[in-house]
């Protein structure tokens, strides 16, 4: 008994017509898995190398009972932040911040005044010509004395002060001199540098100086009470 | 019977619970009396050190709610910090390697940019003579802008990040403050979230380990604004 061949067969694998649809689908399920990997990997590796933070508790109360049995180690941290709290100045001391312009009076960990101030432009004055000086008007950082207390001090006007201005810097010491534009008050760092007054008060709290720090007249007249040659000033 | 009573017993309990913890909140955290002393001994001995070099360097005490910049003994000033949370990379780090140690040689990130005028003498005009100033340079804020957070990286792998938040709503009680805190500074939409972690994996954000400290966005920027080069820094952080 023969058996006819059907006509027709049932194929297996893609027809020729067929060929890129099945393609396509392999390639996006492909992509799709690699994505998948990336994705995971990239979670993965971020948790992996991500940091474990443990909240610290911020002013947290003491235990209301204390255990005697630290009294020792209380007694030593006691006596550590007796002998720091010993080497801050009993007298009045200075705090500039340069870049933020505020000025504070403080005496041990007490603040006294603080005040908004104006400091340093940060502006570079280049000498065309001549000795080609370069000056740079920032407010020094670091620590610092009291070395002189002047009142309705004179101000001896340096070149910079002339050539900012467009002038010639005079051969004449006299023309140098000017009076009124430091204020009440001027207290002496050295080098050139003072904490003094200003006819300019609206500007306080912008950085305009050549480097001196230009406090307001009342501010003035606090710090300048206070101090005395000697007194700690420190610039940040 | 007595099943049918367990139950709504065992619900209504539980609700009650719930309701206490709600109304009561979780509670202010106790610290741990004898490590937080024995960690802050360990800080002010290396305090001590410093204040003989007259060294200038930051302190960062959460107990006193606040990051002091100090010159030798001298407090120079101090910015209030509202949150602190503490810790170092998940792998391949000591989990307590960054403790007790004092870190320095400072880098902020990003840098801060500060523009400088320059003036060539024969360009400029005499001023007339009304002394008027010809230019008012901008408010420090201006100048240069607080970054929504900024790290200050230590050598040996340490990261000081500063979060700037606004303002908090008034805290009534301590675990009040933390938990405002903490939802301001540390929980940002998911989006942030994941930005934020993957700009950590950058090579300019690197660091081994890393103290997070939240403030109000006006002392955060004074922070980022005057922090001296170079200053180092000491951290007391108790165990958890």
């Amino acid at each position: 008994m023969s058996t006819a061949a059907p006509a027709w067969r049932p194929t297996f694998g893609p027809s020729p017509s067929a060929a890129p649809v099945g393609t396509a689908k392999v390639v996006l399920a492909a992509v799709a898995v690699l994505m998948l990997v990336a994705l995971v990997a990239g979670v993965g590796t971020v948790a992996a190398l991500s940091f474990t933070l443990v909240p610290v508790p911020v002013v947290a109360p003491a235990p209301e009972a204390p255990d005697p049995a630290l009294e020792p180690l209380r007694e030593e941290v006691g006596k550590l932040e007796a002998s720091l709290a010993a080497k801050v100045p009993r007298r009045a001391y200075i705090v500039i911040d340069r870049y933020n312009n505020r000025l504070w009076l403080r005496r041990g960990s007490e603040i006294r005044l603080e005040a908004v101030v104006s400091a340093g432009s940060g502006t570079i004055l280049k000498e065309s010509g001549g000795k080609e000086r370069v000056w740079t008007f920032d407010t020094p950082p670091g620590k610092f004395q009291v070395l002189s207390e002047r009142r309705n001090p004179v101000w001896t006007k340096p070149d910079w002060a002339f050539l900012e201005e467009g002038q010639d810097p005079p051969e004449n010491f006299a023309e140098r001199r000017e009076k009124g534009s430091l204020g009440e008050w001027a207290l002496d760092l050295g080098d050139g540098y003072m904490i003094h007054g200003t006819l300019y008060e609206r500007l306080l709290g912008r950085n305009i100086t050549h480097g001196c720090v230009r406090v307001g007249r009342d501010d003035l007249r606090v710090v300048a009470e206070a101090a005395v040659p000697g007194t700690p000033v420190f610039i940040f | 019977m007595t099943r049918r009573f367990v139950l709504p017993a065992v619900a209504l309990a539980a609700v009650a619970v719930a309701a206490v913890f709600v109304v009561r909140g979780p509670g202010a955290p106790v610290r741990d009396e004898a490590a937080f002393l024995q960690e802050r001994a360990v800080v002010l001995r290396e305090q001590a050190e410093m204040v003989k070099e007259e060294a200038r360097y930051l302190l960062l005490d959460p107990d006193r709610g606040a990051i002091t910049l100090y010159h030798g003994a001298v407090p120079l000033r101090a910015w209030p910090v509202l949150a602190v949370e503490a810790g170092a990379r998940r792998w391949g780090e000591e989990e307590d390697g960054w403790r007790s140690r004092r870190w320095d040689v400072a880098r902020i990130e990003p840098p801060v940019q500060r523009d400088r005028r320059v003036l060539i003498s024969d360009s400029v005009e005499a001023l007339d003579l009304t002394g008027a100033v010809d230019w008012v340079p901008p408010l420090p804020e201006e100048a240069v802008p607080t970054p929504p957070s900024f790290i200050v990286h230590y050598e040996g792998g340490m990261g000081l990040e500063v979060v700037a938040v606004e303002p908090t709503p008034v805290a009534d009680s301590v675990a009040d403050s933390l938990a405002v805190a903490d939802s301001l500074a540390f929980a940002p939409p998911l989006l942030e979230r994941v930005e934020h972690r993957f700009r950590r994996l950058l090579p300019r954000n690197w660091s081994r380990y890393r103290i997070r400290v939240a403030m109000p966005s006006k002392e955060a920027g004074s922070l980022y604004r005057s922090l001296p080069d170079s200053t180092s820094m000491l951290a007391i952080i108790p165990p958890h």
